[in-house]
């Protein structure tokens, strides 16, 4: 009776939120009395006298395979960072940890800055070598806390019965711990790459085409500010909505036996 | 002959902060190839942690541990240990991610360098020999704690141990499925194995072992023939543990 009753009051509350949210939206669209123009935005998709890709793809082209690579490569750092943190030297591990907290602790932007102006020149990478290496140190940082982490937590039960069978410890590591500690480590990590795609934006200050590179450019000529960031938005949720979602089925078929019946 | 176990004088201490603990206490322990020895003793007494470092699952701080001759001191090669013995476990431990055949299938597979193939195959007479035939494509968390103990005891033959340990066995299960994993270990035991066995259940200690050895505070304080040292103990400490049992 109480359960029913309390189930109902969240009903309530979050109807209540729901509406407040829906009117707050109806007035301020409606208080900017705009004409809204949606249409003409097409010739940035794609351009038709051309046979070409117009701005947005080819932004959306440079966000997804910026974000690609810096995924594939902060995966590898993170779990490279994070095994030396959990069992390297104790100079390895240091090292690795001051990596973290620096990459941990200071905004992405000025990451990129300092690797763009920096770093960059002293080496003479491109504006994109530059960005996919700050982006993939990023991520990596991040990533090699939570294999770390992962790796803490896992209980030593199973690893003690495959030494106790007289496994090799790299044995071990391959047939037990990897695929526990990865399924384990799935949901944070999809977390993680979903922030990337969000955090490859940033990489617009140097002037990597990508997609928000391409939505200040289209702002630029079309002066269509909201119909752009609008649809900007759309994309990027589109995308990383795909990829949560694909994270999710990956972690459902590592784990069939947890939900198998 | 040589003893299938001999522990001479081992040592474990933990070294915390302020404090150092004696896990163990100058342990000796002989166990004669083919005998069935049970590790009886409170919670926290060493029993299980022996029985650990037997295995070189705990590193010991010094005296020697030899399986069938062959030495291991503070510093050698768990390996050597873990050549002639399998464990199992309170908690059953089975590999999570893998289906009850390739539970039992892994160590002969990746140890004994069978081949895939032959690997399944031993793997599935084994589980026949559990019983559990009809559950080999099963996941741990499918089965019962009955069956998840009998599916590790498969897996533990299944690399041709001289020597099983046995880390209580039962007392992580339901009082209802405890018979299935005694009645088991019972017909091994008198297969001929060599048996170390921790356990709380003194019944079974008294029917399946012979020898009893009685751990308190890291040392064993008392040992003997199993029926002898049950029905007389010396000791204060090993009649004041037998009558706290009685009144459960």
């Amino acid at each position: 009776m109480l359960e029913q009753q309390r189930s109902r009051l969240w009903t309530l509350l979050t109807g209540a939120a729901l509406l407040v949210i829906f009117i707050s939206l109806w007035r301020g669209f409606a208080a900017l009395d705009y004409e809204w123009d949606f249409a003409s935005l097409s010739e940035y998709v794609w351009l038709k006298e051309e046979r070409a890709p117009g701005l947005l793809l080819t932004g959306l082209w440079g966000t997804l395979w910026v974000s690609a690579l810096s995924i594939c490569l902060g995966t590898l750092i993170g779990l490279g960072g994070g095994l030396i943190l959990h069992a390297g030297n104790t100079f390895a591990r240091a090292t690795i940890q001051v990596f973290v907290e620096i990459f941990r602790n200071t905004p992405v932007l000025v990451q990129l800055y300092v690797m763009y102006f920096v770093v960059a020149s002293a080496f003479h990478l491109s504006a994109e070598q530059a960005g996919v290496a700050t982006l993939s140190l990023f991520c990596g940082a991040y990533i090699s806390e939570l294999v770390r982490g992962t790796l803490l937590n896992l209980e030593r039960g199973p690893q003690d019965a495959a030494l106790s069978l007289g496994l090799t410890r790299w044995q071990t590591a391959r047939h037990v711990v990897a695929p526990l500690a990865l399924r384990r480590l799935m949901p944070s990590l999809v977390g993680q790459y979903v922030s990337l795609v969000k955090d490859s934006s940033l990489v617009s200050v140097i002037s990597i085409v990508e997609l928000t590179k391409s939505a200040s450019n289209m702002v630029a000529i079309s002066f269509k500010s909201f119909e752009v960031w609008f649809l900007v938005a759309v994309v990027y949720f589109i995308l990383n909505f795909v990829l949560s979602r694909l994270g999710q089925k990956i972690e459902r078929s590592m784990s069939g036996d947890l939900h198998a019946a | 002959m040589t003893a299938a176990v001999e522990l001479h004088d081992v040592r474990k201490s933990f070294v915390t902060k302020n404090s150092t603990t004696l896990a163990l206490d100058a342990v000796n322990l002989h166990v004669p190839a083919g005998e069935i020895v049970t590790l009886i003793g409170p919670s926290g007494s060493g029993k299980s942690t022996c029985l650990r470092t037997i295995n070189g699952l705990e590193t010991i701080t010094s005296g020697s541990i030899q399986i069938f001759g062959k030495g291991y001191g503070k510093a050698a090669d768990a390996h050597v240990l873990r050549r002639e013995t399998a464990m199992i476990f309170q908690k059953f431990e089975l590999f999570p991610h893998m289906n009850a055949l390739e539970n039992v299938a892994l160590a002969p597979h990746l140890r004994l360098n069978l081949s895939r193939r032959e690997a399944l195959e031993r793997a599935e007479a084994l589980l026949e020999r559990v019983g559990l035939g009809a559950h080999r494509l099963k996941y741990p968390r499918m089965l019962s704690g009955g069956q998840q103990q009998r599916v590790a005891i498969a897996r533990a033959l299944a690399v041709e141990p001289k020597i099983l340990l046995c880390d209580e066995p039962t007392s992580a299960l339901d009082p209802e499925l405890v018979d299935e994993v005694l009645e088991l270990l019972r017909s091994i035991a008198q297969g001929g194995m060599t048996m170390i066995i921790v356990t709380h259940e003194m019944r079974f200690a008294r029917e399946v072992s012979n020898a009893c050895h009685f751990f308190d505070a890291g040392r064993i304080v008392e040992s003997g023939k199993t029926a002898e040292i049950l029905n007389q103990p010396q000791t204060p400490r090993l009649k004041s543990f037998l009558s706290s049992l009685k009144n459960l």
